[in-house]
């Protein structure tokens, strides 16, 4: 049986997800992807990753509805989530706020530009 | 032969303007004040290719249509440049991806929309997907041989390693 932990990686940005995907594979986690929020709940059901790295602003449905939907999910909320956050003070065209994000309840939050190397630290603490 | 190539999804950054630079004979420290002067102001980027010839640094960007004056205004201190700026008709990006390194994705769809007669402004690869400048006239007629020339989301992005 394969013991390797399942991480979704959720951003409307596919270099982003590639980017991600590769540095996962390559600590020895397998990988999913989706590139907006109905694909991730898709994944979400057929897969049930152990961790969710999941952008803010995508098409279809945001980061922050897919985080509330899965906390208030008994049968999902215990997925860790990690928040990828570009607001308020680093994109102009936003109306996100961090109190979005408080509300949304996940497990942590990275703001973007993300740093690769904090973020495999974060995965790595919460996949022990 | 008709291989399909599977692609879990197309994209398109639309509403924006192709700025090409021609003959400018930039410098990088010219370029580089410039990239800092759009990052400050926050004019967003969504492609750049850029290269140094032997007649110096030539670039092409797309940005938005509404940011188009902006970057007029910040070019302002640097009339070589400015003078040496060319702006497009509306264009729109459409990537495909993840090309997964195969060279074949790329011929096939240069292929696909040369037969199509659609006007090509550029077109580049990054890290996952292969991206190409149309006419935004263009968009929905691209789009479409695009998306006739891969397997979309035949292969949705399960697990993959």
């Amino acid at each position: 049986m394969d013991d390797k932990k399942l991480i979704l990686v959720v951003d409307d940005d596919p270099d982003l997800v590639e980017a991600i995907s590769m540095k996962l594979a390559s600590e020895n986690y397998r990988v999913a992807k989706a590139y907006d929020g109905i694909q991730a709940w898709d994944r979400i059901r057929e897969e049930r990753p152990h961790l969710i790295i999941l952008d803010v602003m995508m098409p279809n449905k945001n980061g922050y509805q897919v985080c509330k939907e899965l906390k208030s999910d008994p049968q999902y909320k215990n997925i860790t989530v990690v928040l990828l956050t570009a607001v308020g003070e680093a994109v102009t065209s936003t109306n996100y706020t961090h109190m979005d994000g408080k509300t949304a309840l996940a497990d942590e939050f990275i703001p973007k530009p993300i740093d690769l190397d904090s973020l495999m630290e974060i995965v790595k603490d919460y996949t022990r | 032969m008709n291989e399909t190539i599977p692609m879990e999804g197309m994209k398109v950054s639309g509403d924006l303007v192709r700025v090409n630079v021609v003959d400018a004979c930039l410098t990088e420290e010219l370029l580089t004040g410039f990239l800092k002067g759009l990052t400050e102001n926050r004019v967003n980027m969504s492609l750049f290719i850029g290269g140094k010839g032997s007649g110096g640094m030539q670039f092409t960007c797309c940005v938005a249509a509404p940011d188009q004056d902006r970057l007029k205004t910040l070019t302002e201190p640097i009339p070589h440049l400015k003078a040496c700026l060319e702006f497009s008709a509306p264009v729109d990006l459409l990537s495909v991806f993840p090309h997964r390194f195969n060279l074949k994705a790329l011929g096939l769809s240069l292929m696909a929309l040369g037969k199509a007669h659609i006007p090509l402004h550029g077109f580049c690869s990054s890290l996952s997907a292969l991206t190409f400048i149309t006419d935004h006239a263009d968009l929905g007629q691209a789009s479409s041989v695009l998306q006739g020339s891969f397997n979309l989301h035949a292969d949705p992005s399960r697990t993959l390693c």
